[in-house]
């Protein structure tokens, strides 16, 4: 099996080069039938990563150990889902599988795109390819997940297996973390069809509204697994790691959470290109980014620049990487300075205070806030490349820098909307402010008289109030008119409004999501927590909880032995349930490693750590109580359902698509014209 | 509908419930200073989380860390003297954020740069094109036609 993945490797080399060349020759002589032959290489490619990945998961099915990569990442006992989750569990493995991911992403867009951006594709399919040979090479050159153990003996290398594997770290046997990496990687591939149509868009020269109209669902379906693949490896780290938090800002988190950023960014200066035809530079820089920025976490994860508790431990690659990056960033710089005259605003703007200056500061602050989170990230080496001495850049920097970024941020999510489009006068600055203005104050006024001091976190609660009031008066204001229009219930009006403009609304639902996700960030204001060792029958008290312990059992499964203590919860002498958190100790790894339990409610978790025992036989304890943290998986979920709203097809988009097609043809008229008059 | 109202006020009237309660928690065992020490000092097991948040068994360097922390703060010490000693003890490495002097000052002022310059940037570019947009009147529209209107009109119809 390993010599057909091998195989397929080598050939995706050659024929991924042939689809670049082939597209390329296409366009020069204008050749369709070589451009289509580009596509059908591409497609190819698609195919023979799907048996190569497929080559890897068979081995790992099999636990054939000859493989040095099964060995290490596997063993018999790991049930039938960790072992596919092993495809992408060590370095060698995930990356064939972001190859594979990213070739089918390759292939959707080729078949999705054959009767329409004809233009485009050549280059796209280009682009496409050269990105799947770099990775193939990769595959095939660098972290090749086909080789195998040998020992060496006086008759040469001879083929070698170990009786069982070392298997699957056990902090990654659980179900999130399954699916957080494919998910994630989703995100991170799903860029390069943009950057791919935006690379077509500046060498063909057609910067109008065609490549932007093509890519806006391929953006909005990788954004959204980005962001669904951070809260998710969010979740996972607050169930499985046992240190009561979600988000530590270390250096891999942050790799995720910078093309998250630039694609948000990206996701609000596109509607100016679609309504003004203004911003296009910025529209390509920032796509541009969002991809690089994507190959640039990439880079991070695997070359060991950094230290990161989720890095792979390699580095042999790190130059490879950066002669990609860097040759992307000089391509498409290359690229803008020639289509400079080309991406020049159509309109201009009517007034200093309009939607679209909102628009733009939105930009600043998310740029501002990926350039702070990169430079937070990257400063560890710079300081120990320019000092000598290296300087640790901790969640301490990280919250204390970009909080106020991030609610500034928040700011302008409520007041943006309340700005009219071209110019706001007075008159409608002050109709549309009061009420968001007057509830937020009073939200803060009344949280201030309950005694609540913690500054960010009043801040953060009245914005949210803001935002909210925003949405919602958004939503009515809309419903009305349309109520009043059609005469249909209040209801139906709502939810008609959505449907017909499903970009603005999905939106404004997504907006309320992030507000959710910064409730439930700012409880970490309040957190408490204790750790205390405990013998039967003992409690220990935290922020009105008692934690009583009321015994210990152990056990074992085929994978695992486990040690569990018995916690009764209780709450102003109440008890409100009784819970089993863990230690684990995996067989395979000899790796311990704590299964959390959580009284989880609206208002807060309970959460809870079993450490270990203690010679007197005492049970390690830790309870966290943690205020509001639901609401930012609540958040998530809001924003993941406002996604879905935005991805389904309104009246608008097609009107956009009209226009394209009706620019095309025109634009095929005018050629044509052009060629009569010249013959 | 009324059922639609109803989650939506049960939404808002939940999370506001649940942010009210939070002025009232006073029990905190750990108190906002252990947190604020264990949070300003890098664990040294190589983990790459704080202190505060090392989650390894037994862990070599956050556990005597933390004791340590602890023992001091019940003798009396601030957060920014336990912070001191550790850094005197280890040097910049254990500190989670970098000292705001000297050279490390640009660690935490250059965001701020950043913003400021693109601030600045941004309303040059609004003021330039807004300026353009004032030099050029747009005509001036007194009266549409009927063929207009009804198109308008049916655009409209189009878009509801």
């Amino acid at each position: 099996m390993h010599h057909l993945g091998n195989f397929s490797l080598m050939a995706i080399l050659v024929i991924a080069a042939y689809a670049v060349i082939a597209s390329l020759l296409g366009v020069k002589r204008g050749s369709v039938k070589l451009t289509k032959s580009g596509e059908r290489a591409l497609l190819a490619c698609t195919a023979l990563s799907t048996t190569a990945c497929f080559s890897l998961v068979w081995l790992l099915m099999k636990s054939d150990f000859r493989f040095e990569y099964v060995a290490s990442y596997s063993n018999r006992e790991l049930p039938f889902f960790y072992k596919l989750a092993s495809l992408w569990a060590g370095n060698d493995g995930s990356l064939l599988f972001w190859s594979w991911l990213m070739l089918l992403f390759s292939g959707i867009a080729v078949v999705t795109n054959r009767n329409k951006n004809r233009e485009l594709m050549p280059y796209v399919v280009a682009t496409l390819g050269a990105a799947a040979l770099f990775f193939t090479y990769l595959n095939y050159f660098v972290t090749n997940p086909f080789g195998q153990l040998g020992i060496i003996t006086a008759a040469g290398t001879e083929s070698w297996a170990p009786v069982d594997g070392r298997g699957l770290n056990p902090l990654l046997q659980h179900p999130i973390m399954a699916i957080h990496p494919p998910i994630l990687y989703i995100g991170y591939v799903g860029f390069i069809v943009p950057f791919a149509f935006c690379i077509a868009a500046l060498a063909s020269g057609r910067l109008g509204s065609e490549w932007i109209a093509a890519t806006r669902r391929w953006t909005l379906v990788a954004w959204f697994f980005l962001g669904t693949g951070i809260i998710l490896g969010g979740r996972w780290a607050y169930v499985e790691l046992g240190w009561g938090g979600y988000w530590a800002w270390d250096p891999v988190e942050n790799a995720a959470f910078l093309p998250w950023l630039t694609g948000t960014a990206y996701l609000h200066s596109v509607i100016i290109q679609q309504r003004k035809g203004m911003l296009k530079i910025w529209n390509v820089v920032l796509v541009a980014a969002t991809y690089l920025l994507c190959v640039f976490g990439t880079f991070l994860t695997r070359s060991g620049i950094v230290s990161s508790v989720h890095a792979f431990a390699e580095s042999d690659f790190a130059q490879i990487f950066l002669v990609f990056i860097v040759s992307a960033t000089v391509l498409c710089t290359g690229l803008i300075l020639y289509r400079l005259p080309q991406l020049k605003s159509e309109n201009e703007l009517d007034s200093m205070v309009s939607r679209e200056s909102g628009f733009l500061y939105n930009n600043l602050l998310f740029l501002v806030a990926a350039f702070a989170v990169l430079w937070g990230t990257m400063y560890p080496v710079l300081s120990e490349a320019l000092q000598g001495e290296k300087a640790m850049v901790g969640p301490a920097w990280f919250n204390k820098v970009n909080v106020p970024i991030f609610l500034g941020l928040l700011a302008l999510t409520g007041i943006g909307p309340l700005l009219a489009w071209r110019k706001s006068s007075f008159e409608s600055l002050r109709r549309n402010f009061t009420w968001p203005l007057v509830l937020s104050l009073a939200t803060a006024a009344v949280l201030f008289a309950f005694g609540m001091r913690h500054g960010y976190a009043l801040i953060t609660f009245a914005l949210s109030m803001l935002v909210t009031v925003t949405i919602v008066q958004e939503f009515h204001k809309g419903a009305l008119t349309r109520k009043a229009h059609k005469g249909t219930s209040y209801g139906a009006a709502l939810v008609d409004l959505t449907l017909v403009n499903t970009q603005r609304y999905g939106g404004y639902i997504v907006h309320f999501g992030i507000v959710l996700i910064f409730i439930g960030v700012a409880g970490m204001a309040f957190d408490s927590d204790v750790k205390a060792d405990v013998s039967p029958g003992e409690s220990v008290h935290v922020s009105g909880y008692d934690v009583k312990l009321l015994g210990m059992k152990n056990g074992e499964t085929p994978n695992y032995e486990w040690l569990s203590s018995e916690l009764e919860v209780s709450k102003n002498g109440k008890v409100v349930g009784v819970y089993e958190p863990q230690k684990h100790l995996y067989k395979a790894s000899q790796q311990p490693t704590s299964e959390v339990r959580r009284h989880a409610t609206w208002v807060e978790d309970v959460y809870l750590v079993f450490g270990s025992t203690t010679a007197e036989n005492k049970a390690t304890i830790q309870v966290f109580v943690k205020p509001l943290v639901r609401w930012v998986w609540i958040g998530g979920i809001v924003m993941f359902l406002g996604t879905v709203v935005t991805l389904v097809p309104d009246r608008r988009e097609l009107k956009l698509v009209q226009r394209s097609k009706a620019e095309a043809q025109q634009r095929l008229a005018t050629k044509g014209k052009e060629k009569y008059e010249v013959a | 509908m009324k059922s639609l109202r109803f989650l939506g006020g049960g939404i808002v009237v939940g999370l506001l419930l649940s942010i009210a309660t939070l002025s009232l928690s006073q029990d905190r065992p750990h108190g906002p200073e252990f947190r604020a020490a264990g949070e300003a000092l890098m664990c040294q097991c190589g983990c790459g989380a704080t202190i505060a948040t090392c989650a390894m068994e037994r862990c070599h360097s956050a556990e005597p860390i933390r004791e340590e922390i602890w023992e001091r703060l019940q003798n009396g010490d601030s957060v920014a003297s336990i912070v001191e000693t550790f850094k005197e003890r280890y040097g910049l490495i254990i500190l989670s954020a970098p000292p705001a002097s000297g050279f490390h000052l640009t660690a935490w002022i250059v965001p701020f740069v950043v913003l400021l310059i693109g601030a600045f940037a941004t309303r040059h570019v609004l003021s330039s094109w807004t300026r353009h947009g004032e030099a050029m009147q747009p005509a001036v529209v007194t009266s549409i036609s009927e063929a207009q209107r009804a198109r308008i009109e049916k655009e409209l119809q189009d878009l509801s």
